[in-house]
């Protein structure tokens, strides 16, 4: 029971982690613009795409096609920024249908670009198994815990000690008062988007050779990554990572004591236990974006 | 010389002509999420639309026909479904109407045929329920998934392959599935049920669990694509468990997306063996493959014998009409690639089901049943 | 009469299709303070707003020193000279009092000078430095205010423009504020405020405006208004 526990656990880390990268995203974004992208899953479906078409098409270099669909994310998610969220700066419903159609518009344009059906990515270096024990995972499996609580800590030590960090958690915490002290909130707005963006084009890269490139493969993690962002807090960055490891962990391991069908509804109900408890979640931040 | 050859064109065109051509309605999956086993529906309806038309065509009360196909795509949607049946019931007037992959489209699509009493020749969709709504419209060639898993079941109840743990779509077709093993071999005999919604990609919480309740072996109640992923987890995790898949995991094609040693020891049900030294199955698979240049798939050839049976039934019943059709096809015994295909009461026609094995090395072998068993290469 | 430090001429501004400021004219000079009193909603906190260009729809001339900044983005205007402290609370809660003060010189690119600025404050402001590392939302309020005028030191500027600093601070607090204005004087600093708390504003000011439905009604010497019966009126009714 101990062993089946540990090893649940650690599959939860992994799926966990890919939770993470798409609330870290999400909620940098939420902090200084008040824009939950519910686009953030297709945008990590898309980075899937883009990294599976420089490592198949063009580099061949894994990591190269990591860094260049982050790269190209970013650059799409300043557009976003520019194009879509920008100009409904303040009105919080209208930017909420537009991230619901932005959804229709990406997973359309990749089944138009690539076609409807999986595409497989097989990277070599990484398909290599490592045995745990008695379990054997993947060099892929590690990677991706790996490099996500990598993520988290240059993030951190980002968002901390650099004067821009900062100023993404100034803007985040009071926009007036940026704008006061001379934070140019505008090329906070945009680069924040592009991170985000990045971050979870850096999810689909790095699941994309686990399983399959599919469009629907950025739903999940979308929703159960939302899920921790309000289990840890809404706008809370520390609280989105241990949200969504909660939020993997307990799912994973909750399929040794209750039958599967109840897998997804475990995520949602630990997340409402939690909010019973600490309403504003684990680090409450008051809850911003309804005035 | 170009005039020569234009006249020629001409005379074979009107050669073509004179021979009146039979409408047969066919709906299928020509795009949309099963375009991929559309094609090999496709594929085997005009294999035998080829044969029997180079082979100058069929009479019906003495007048000679050739066969012509109105293909409609239902995009595996209830709704295009049903209209497509509409519209070869009253703007096309076909006398029958063959095809079909999905089980949902095709409950839309039968309640049109009896309707407008043209019979609907179903020969890819397993769901049990449809030849059980005494529909006498209706028609399947191939095996449904309760007489797969009937034989499967029959296999399996010989090995001591206890308990069985299951990793099955969250679906009619999943939960049919693991409540028909249920039924067949004794809940006592069943391990841990996984289910997974569709979309679903990492299998690893499963894969844990079935290594923790020490599985003898796993059945995998899903498609080509999450079933190639499952097996892929399953022995990237280390776990030797045996593996038990389904008709989508015994071809060719799956071994495309995985490799033989992952594959080697699975055994899966499947309806048509393409190697088999059956003599109708060989000679279909030649020439299966001199046309389109890979491996005969069950879906043709189920679609194949779907047509062939279907004209030899319009022969019989000598006349261009749904209902006098519909009686030839319920009366009809039939010798096709697949077996031999006699429907009951509900419709229903029981071919061979197989229980095939892979090789070490990529190639199959055929355990089940015991009269036509065979070794690798043969599956 | 010296040269102005900041020139405000006819200034209109506009806010939601209404007409807040009609036809404002202003000057601050070289070390005064300048304060503009009146009733709620005769648009004192709009005329600071727009001078800091966070109004959308203005109109005439706004001059510090001078050159012309009616187009300038507020960081600009920053960067320029002036200074803003807004009404409602506008310190960062979960940036430390440190990291506070460094976002208040976020233009400065210059990482030495930046350290000196600060330093200066800190012995302008001894609390601060003994709440360095503490999170600027544990601050009592009086405090809180402190920090948003010391941040708004570190560009240095030539005019620090306050909008209400008194407002919903203890009476001790109320006084250390106006301490602190007069001491941005000493300083070097010109000072444009606007103030409820009337008869403690006077007291600390040079010259005040009196402001009635967007437009000025009145100029004059602080002492000078102070004794004057208009705006005895305006006062009696509240304290």
């Amino acid at each position: 029971m101990l062993s089946a526990v540990l090893e649940q656990t650690l599959n939860g880390l992994m799926a966990g982690s890919v939770y993470v990268l798409v609330a870290l995203g999400m909620v940098l974004i939420y902090g200084v613009m008040h824009v939950l992208n519910f686009a953030h899953g297709v945008l990590l479906m898309v980075g899937a795409y883009v990294c599976h078409f420089f490592f198949v098409r063009l580099t061949g270099s894994y990591p190269l096609s990591i860094l260049l669909s982050a790269a190209v994310l970013a650059l799409l998610g300043i557009a976003l920024e520019r194009a879509v969220f920008r100009p409904l700066q303040g009105n919080l419903r209208n930017q909420v249908i537009a991230s619901l159609g932005l959804i229709l518009v990406f997973e359309n344009l990749v089944i138009a670009l690539w076609g409807p059906n999986a595409l497989q990515m097989k990277v070599a270096a990484t398909a290599a198994l490592v045995p745990l024990g008695e379990m054997r995972f993947s060099v892929q499996h590690l990677l991706v815990i790996a490099v996500t609580l990598a993520v988290v800590l240059v993030l951190f030590s980002f968002l901390k000690f650099s004067k821009f960090g900062t100023a993404i958690r100034a803007t985040s915490q009071d926009r007036m008062a940026a704008m006061v002290v001379g934070i140019p909130v505008e090329r906070v707005d945009w680069i924040t988007f592009g991170l985000g963006t990045a971050l979870a084009a850096l999810g689909g890269a790095l699941i994309g050779p686990l399983f399959i490139v599919f469009p629907q493969m950025g739903d999940a993690p979308m929703v159960k990554g939302l899920a921790g962002i309000l289990l840890g807090g809404m706008g809370s960055v520390p609280g989105a990572v241990i949200g969504g490891f909660i939020i993997g962990i307990a799912e994973s391991v909750s399929t040794v004591f209750l039958p599967t069908d109840y897998r997804d509804s475990v995520a949602f109900i630990v997340m409402v236990l939690i909010l019973l408890v600490w309403p504003r979640g684990i680090f409450g931040v008051s809850v911003r974006g309804e005035d | 010389m170009a005039r020569f050859f234009g006249v020629f064109l001409l005379l074979v065109a009107c050669g073509a002509a004179a021979q009146e051509k039979l409408a047969i309605g066919i709906v299928t999956s020509l795009s949309g999420p099963m375009a991929a086993p559309g094609k090999f529906q496709m594929n085997g309806f005009r294999l035998a639309e080829e044969e029997i038309n180079s082979a100058g065509g069929f009479s019906v009360g003495g007048k000679k026909y050739l066969v012509e196909l109105k293909v409609y795509d239902t995009r595996a949607n209830p709704a295009e479904g049903a209209s497509a049946m509409q519209r070869l019931a009253t703007v096309d007037k076909v006398p029958v109407v063959l095809g079909e992959l999905h089980s949902g489209v095709a409950a839309a699509e039968a309640p049109v045929a009896q309707d407008y009493s043209i019979p609907l020749v179903l020969t890819i969709p397993t769901g049990p329920n449809l030849t059980e709504q005494g529909n006498r419209f209706l028609f399947r060639v191939n095996a449904n998934n309760d007489q797969l898993t009937q034989a499967l079941a029959e296999f399996i109840a010989g090995q001591a392959w206890t308990p069985l743990a299951f990793i099955a779509w969250n679906n009619d077709a999943g939960r049919g599935g693991v409540n028909g093993m249920k039924k067949l071999l004794g809940e006592a005999r069943i391990g841990y049920v996984g289910y997974f919604n569709v979309g679903e990609v990492d299998f690893s919480s499963h894969v844990s669990n079935i290594r923790a309740g020490n599985a003898r072996a796993v059945m995998l109640l899903m498609d080509e694509e999450p079933g190639s992923l499952a097996i892929k987890q399953i022995r990237d995790a280390g776990l030797k468990t045996q593996l038990v898949g389904t008709l989508a995991m015994g071809s060719d094609r799956f071994l495309k997306r995985l490799d033989a040693q992952r594959l080697e020891g699975m055994v899966q049900y499947n309806a048509f063996p393409p190697n088999a030294k059956v003599p109708g199955i060989r000679v279909f698979s030649e020439r299966y493959r001199k046309k389109y240049g890979e491996e005969a798939h069950g879906f043709a050839a189920q679609s194949y014998d779907g047509l062939k049976l279907t004209v030899a039934a319009l022969q019989k019943a000598g006349k261009i009409d749904g209902r006098a059709l519909r009686d030839a096809l319920a009366a009809i015994e039939y010798d096709g690639v697949i077996g031999h295909i006699k429907f009951d009461a509900k419709g229903q026609a029981h071919p061979p089901v197989y229980v095939t094995q892979w090789c070490s090395d990529g190639k199959r072998r055929i355990l089940y049943p015991e009269t036509l068993k065979a070794d690798c290469g043969a599956g | 009469m010296s040269a102005a430090v900041l020139e405000v001429s006819d200034l209109g501004a506009s806010y939601g299709g209404r007409r807040i400021l009609e036809s404002v004219s202003l000057r601050v000079g070289a070390s005064e303070i300048v304060t503009v009193i009146g009733h709620n909603g005769a648009g004192k906190s709009t005329l600071l707003k727009s001078v800091f260009n966070l109004i959308p729809w203005r109109s005439g001339a706004i001059r510090l020193q001078g050159r012309d900044i009616l187009g300038l983005a507020p960081d600009r205007i920053l960067a320029a000279g002036i200074a803003y402290v807004p009404q409602s609370r506008s310190v960062f809660p979960k940036l430390t009092v440190d990291e506070n003060l460094r976002m208040g010189g976020y233009l400065l690119s210059d990482k030495a000078l930046l350290a000196a600025r600060i330093e200066k404050v800190r012995q302008l402001f001894p609390v601060l430095a003994e709440r360095a590392h503490q999170l600027a939302g544990t601050l009592s309020g009086g405090e809180q205010r402190m920090l948003e005028i010391a941040r708004a030191l570190l560009m240095d500027p030539k005019l620090v423009m306050l909008d209400e600093p008194s407002i919903g601070l203890a009476p001790r607090m109320v006084e250390a504020v106006f301490q602190t204005v007069g001491m941005l004087r000493n300083q070097g600093k010109a000072v444009l405020m606007v103030e409820q708390n009337v008869r403690k504003a006077l007291a600390a000011s040079d010259r005040a405006y009196v402001m009635e439905l967007g437009e000025i009604r009145l100029e004059d010497a602080a002492p000078a208004l102070i004794g004057d019966p208009r705006v005895a009126r305006l006062y009696m009714g509240r304290r």
